[in-house]
């Protein structure tokens, strides 16, 4: 490839036959195309390489990792997590560690992508760095591999000062499935009921979330039972509503007054016998008033 | 095209990182639309089609210094105008320039953001005004090589003029075409430069100043970078000079070294100890 076009259009070449599925001949122009004097021009063979899995290519890939031009260094990690074998892994272990922090980042990046299980502990050791972005890197390159049954370290990150760590550390855990994720965020809320981020994660519609909801609504005191009716109004699904309902016949106080004022506040028609029985019937003459709103609204 | 490139929040987070270290400008994650939208036409140029790439262009390509100083031209916002907040321009000129001159002495003033150069050269009016502008020395920077150009070319249109006073058309400011041109002896009298404030060295190599303008750029800046520009600044005041900052700015919630005093309405940072 080189020596016929401009850099451009040899780098664009290249980035563009990462895209294709393999042939033979494409492969033997990328490999060439590693060693071209453009560094954007091994960039992206190095990219389009690690994408079609060229094991021929993965020692001359790893010497790259020596490459003056520092994108290529990048690249090289990038295409390393796509290659099989030991010294993929190892370079990548090492580079994990490097001072550079784009280097470092790459690795992590690179890591999460290989999916292998080695990198979990490197990566769980990369949530505590000292950077936001290299955090950041990490905690996405852990959920690439997924979290498995160990939450602690994505429950730490939900109180990280970076608020870019904390909205990507709270969107994972708010995705998780399983009983674990959602006790997690009723236990986060219940520590800190006004903050609206943990009512949105919450109300995540996941399968069997406005369940697990309502069982805490069950001895939910005031703010609580505020926060937890509001996930629920957020959540939008048939289970959610009717978790609503089920929370205004609730034995709990603090849970049908907080229902019925976010039902009131909904005006559903559907919901309306539900009110009307509540703002004739109910012990509390605050929840009878809340109910009751509806109608004159 | 006007094509927007997906910007991640782990590739805003390194961006906007080195954006922020480099200029000062500080993008918050509610910002992350909008830094794509900025950045994804200079990629685009560049023959990028991801912002990652790109990044990895503004931190190791050969070329990098020149990419970022293009970029550069694209995210700050250049917005000013002749005549705008000028009781502090008045007030810096009677206060601190006037006496100086009188005592003998030839006193600097520095515009340390000045964009298209509306804020020199309606300083240099006012000293001009009161026949001072010979007598004092005016210095003009900023990080945009763009509105540099254009401050050096002295040609303005619009709404740079939507301030004017009477009696400055004719004056200091000629009709031409659609627009103004400023008198060639204001735009003499100005001597632009080149400077980024996060540069240390490049601002130490300016001298000292009886006045710093520097208006109406601190508020894209973080805290961290506001209360280090604002050190560098005092640095470089002489003894009794003034440091001038928008009247919708304040540096009272960072303790500096320079006392806040109002005079006619317009507060100024003086530096009271040498
Ligand atoms: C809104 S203009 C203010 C112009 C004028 N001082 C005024 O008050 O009208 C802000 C200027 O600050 C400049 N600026 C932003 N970051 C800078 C930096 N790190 N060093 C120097 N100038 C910078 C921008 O290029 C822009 O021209």
């Amino acid at each position: 490839m080189s020596g016929h076009a401009s850099a451009r259009a040899r780098a664009t070449a290249c980035r563009t036959l990462g895209q294709f599925p393999t042939h033979p001949e494409i492969n033997v122009r990328l490999r060439e195309a590693l060693s071209d004097v453009d560094p954007w021009v091994r960039y992206y063979a190095c990219q389009a390489l690690g994408r079609i899995r060229d094991e021929f290519s993965t020692s001359a890939i790893v010497a790259l990792l020596r490459d003056n031009s520092g994108q290529v260094q990048v690249a090289a990690l990038e295409a390393l997590a796509r290659l099989s074998g030991p010294e993929p892994l190892q370079a990548l272990t090492l580079a994990s560690a490097s001072e550079d922090p784009d280097i470092q980042r790459a690795a992590l990046v690179a890591l999460g992508i290989s999916k292998r299980h080695e990198a979990r502990p490197i990566l769980q050791r990369a949530l505590g760095a000292g950077e936001p972005a290299t955090r950041l890197v990490a905690l996405s390159a852990l959920a690439e591999l997924g979290f498995s049954d160990d939450l602690r370290p994505l429950i730490g990150l939900t109180r990280d000062p970076d608020a870019a760590v904390r909205i990507a550390a709270l969107g994972f855990l708010s995705s998780e499935v399983g009983q674990a994720a959602s006790s997690a965020l009723l236990d986060l809320l219940d520590h800190e009921p006004t903050r609206d981020d943990l009512v949105v994660a919450l109300a995540r519609p996941i399968a069997g979330r406005a369940d697990t909801i309502l069982a805490a609504l069950q001895s939910a005191m005031e703010p609580l039972a505020v926060a937890l009716v509001a996930a629920l109004s957020r959540m939008n699904s048939v289970e959610a509503a009717r978790a609503l309902e089920s929370a205004l016949l609730s034995p709990n106080d603090a849970s049908r007054r907080a229902a019925a004022a976010a039902l009131s506040a909904r005006g559903e028609l559907a919901e309306k016998p539900l009110l009307e029985r509540a703002a004739l019937t109910d012990r509390d003459p605050e929840v009878r008033r809340l109910a009751a709103a509806v109608f004159t609204q | 095209m006007n094509a927007t490139l997906p910007l991640s929040p782990q590739v805003f987070a390194i961006l906007s990182g080195l954006i922020e270290e480099r200029t000062g400008i500080r993008y918050s994650e509610a910002d992350r639309e909008l830094l794509a939208e900025r950045v994804s036409p200079r990629a685009i140029e560049r023959g990028f089609d991801s912002l990652l790439d790109y990044y990895y262009c503004l931190r190791y390509d050969a070329d990098a210094g020149a990419e970022l100083a293009l970029l550069v031209d694209s995210l700050v916002v250049n917005e000013t105008y002749f005549f705008r907040e000028a009781d502090a321009l008045r007030v810096v000129r009677d206060l601190v320039l006037a006496p100086q001159i009188e005592a003998g002495r030839r006193p600097r003033l520095w515009s340390a953001a000045c964009s298209t150069g509306e804020e020199p050269l309606t300083q240099a009016m006012l000293l001009d005004a009161e026949g001072l502008l010979t007598r004092t020395e005016l210095v003009a920077s900023d990080i945009s090589a763009r509105a540099l150009e254009r401050a050096r070319r002295g040609f303005y249109r619009g709404r740079a003029l939507r301030a004017l006073p009477d009696g400055v058309i004719g004056r200091w400011l000629f009709p031409e075409d659609d627009g103004v041109r400023a008198a060639s002896r204001l735009l003499q009298a100005v001597d632009y430069r080149r400077v980024n404030l996060l540069d240390c060295a490049a601002v130490e190599a300016l001298g000292t100043f009886d006045v710093i303008l520097c208006r109406n750029a601190l508020i894209y800046f973080g805290d961290e970078r506001i209360k280090r520009v604002v050190a560098t600044l005092s640095a470089r005041l002489a003894p009794n000079g003034c440091l001038v900052i928008g009247v919708a700015e304040s540096l009272l919630r960072f303790d500096t070294a320079l006392a806040c005093q109002e005079h006619r309405g317009v507060f100024v940072y003086r530096k009271t100890e040498p």
